[in-house]
């Protein structure tokens, strides 16, 4: 942990609550954009990090962190949602078969066991995603945005733009693939918002 | 690294519909057994998974107010908390209640300064809040009186029956009981506020270039001991008066639109005069366990921050003097709120007894350069 970090747990153990405020605030929409990927409803994403934050709170002065405090948030956040995963197995029997195709496999990932829970999300790097974006060839930038900028399904894309589905899938690999290139990984940058 | 990963175009597929959730049981035997071959899919499918996740956040981030989810989840905080942390809440109540009677015993004291039997008006009674410290009086007159940190006022003991009159050195707030046959008057030396009943705030520190006076309720005249001021200058609510002892101009700052400009200052150049919105709260947020900074310089919160705790703030570098610094602190000690600031502001300090040194963090410099800018 760098120092700033490290005071800034230090406090948020002793019960300050405007650093529990900061940390919040600083992660918050973060730790909601990663349990989306498991959850897939915002509103319950939202609720399982809200949990979360309760908990940490009502449990500060036991916080032990011995990597990076994004690692502990994201690696938490991680579990929760492995949690909510098994829940949902066993509250829905009837869950569709392919969901739960999915659900088997996420609750493998991340598939590489040192994987930095979160790396991107935590390292402040979407600035850099949506310049590389930028550069993308045209019909690829395209496609890309409209699948993650304005969430529409493959089937709409292609509909849209008057291309096979198939086509879509390629150009959305051949965009991250490109983002990956670009992109440095395993930083952690540690960053703060201000509070207003 | 790229030449080892082998994927086909319907592992690719495959791989994208994991990551959509458009997922089928030929899709994951598919992503399954090409997962299965080498370490290396394993690492890549995590990338792509981790920019696929990261690039979700603009859109979240529109759907999200975080604010309104923190203030609900604050309350929720304290709600919860209760029966665990009554006790802890107990002694901490009980740790204010000490602390402020020493304080306001430290902060009282009797001067006799002649005692002489015959002049009962000699007897002068002073009250010092000492650097570090702030304190709350109640005078005979039924006025309230709250002294921020390097503050003394000073009254002769026939106060409340032949005047009310008091001399201040530093900031205080009062809230004056009505009494109409005895104005109830505070003098700073260069300017003089007479009230009837009235809440106000007065600043005028002798290191100060500046006597402020902010009213909160009332009306409140001003008089000049140095100064000719325009006849009957009178504060109203909201507005705050600015006396530059330097240059020896008053000037009105109000909450209006400003159509009041030039009109009341009969000593002012109307070019010097500053015409802005006025919220009285943070002004005199000093006295209570809240305190508000509204983006107040780095150079004149330090000023703040010395008297209230008693120590000397050193700057490395004149600069970081211009950055803006907001928040409410609560009942924070020095470090506390030193931990604030360099969250918001490149610096970082060192605090070595009753000094505080503030240095330029460079790592941090170059994200708050366009801060700074605006």
């Amino acid at each position: 942990m760098t120092g700033i970090e490290k005071e800034l747990v230090e406090s948020l153990k002793k019960g300050n609550q405007k650093s529990f405020e900061l940390v919040f605030k600083t992660y918050y929409a973060r730790l909601c954009t990663y349990a989306f990927d498991y959850t897939r409803q915002l509103e319950t994403a939202e609720d399982l990090v809200k949990d979360f934050f309760l908990t940490l709170w009502q449990n500060r002065e036991k916080i032990e962190i011995k990597t990076s405090l994004s690692g502990y948030l994201f690696r938490s956040v991680h579990n929760l949602c492995l949690n909510y995963l098994e829940r949902q197995k066993k509250k829905n029997p009837e869950i569709p078969s392919d969901n739960l195709y999915l659900i088997e496999l996420k609750q493998k990932q991340p598939f590489t066991p040192d994987y930095p829970i979160g790396n991107l999300l935590a390292s402040e790097m979407e600035g850099q995603i949506l310049e590389i974006v930028d550069k993308l060839p045209e019909q690829c930038r395209e496609i890309f945005k409209l699948s993650r900028f304005e969430e529409l399904p493959h089937k709409k894309i292609a509909e849209k733009l008057n291309i096979s589905e198939r086509t879509v899938k390629t150009q959305i690999y051949r965009a991250l693939k490109k983002i990956k290139e670009a992109i440095p990984f395993l930083i952690t940058t540690i960053f703060f918002y201000f509070l207003k | 690294m790229e030449d080892k990963l082998f994927i086909s175009n319907r592992e690719k597929e495959a791989l994208i519909n994991y990551l959509s959730g458009n997922f089928n049981e030929s899709d994951s035997s598919t992503l399954k057994n090409w997962l299965e071959k080498s370490q290396e899919h394993k690492f890549f499918l995590d990338q792509l998974s981790d920019i696929w996740q990261a690039s979700r956040l603009p859109v979240i981030d529109d759907k999200i107010d975080v604010q309104s989810v923190w203030d609900e989840l604050e309350i929720q905080l304290h709600y919860k908390n209760k029966n665990p942390f009554q006790w802890k809440r107990w002694i901490q109540i009980a740790a204010v209640v000490i602390v402020s009677m020493l304080a306001g015993g430290t902060g009282f004291y009797f001067l006799n300064l002649k005692t002489s039997s015959s002049d009962v008006a000699s007897q002068i009674v002073e009250y010092v809040a000492p650097l570090g410290s702030r304190s709350y009086v109640k005078l005979h007159d039924g006025s309230k009186v709250w002294l921020n940190s390097g503050t003394s006022i000073k009254y002769a003991n026939n106060f409340g029956t032949h005047n009310r009159d008091i001399q201040l050195s530093g900031e205080a707030f009062f809230e004056v009981a009505k009494n109409k046959n005895l104005p109830f008057i505070v003098n700073t030396g260069e300017i003089s506020v007479t009230a009837l009943g009235t809440k106000f705030n007065v600043k005028a520190y002798k290191e100060e270039k500046t006597i402020e006076t902010t009213l909160l309720e009332g009306s409140v005249k001003l008089e000049s001991s140095v100064v000719k001021l325009q006849e009957n200058l009178v504060l109203k609510t909201n507005e705050k008066a600015v006396f530059t002892k330097k240059e020896q101009f008053l000037n009105i700052v109000e909450n209006t639109t400003g159509e009041k400009e030039g009109e009341k200052t009969a000593t002012n150049k109307p070019s010097m005069q500053i015409i802005q919105k006025i919220d009285p709260v943070p002004i005199v947020s000093w006295k209570e366990k809240r305190w508000i900074i509204s983006n107040e310089k780095l150079g004149s919160l330090s000023v703040k921050l010395e008297r209230r705790y008693d120590v000397n703030v050193i700057f490395d570098n004149e600069i970081l003097k211009e950055y803006s610094f907001g928040g409410t602190l609560e009942d924070e000690t020095l470090e506390q709120i030193l931990t604030a600031i360099s969250f918001a502001a490149p610096i970082k300090y060192v605090v070595d007894s009753k000094t505080v040194y503030i240095m330029a963090d460079g790592k941090k410099m170059e994200k708050f350069k366009n801060l700074l800018m605006e």
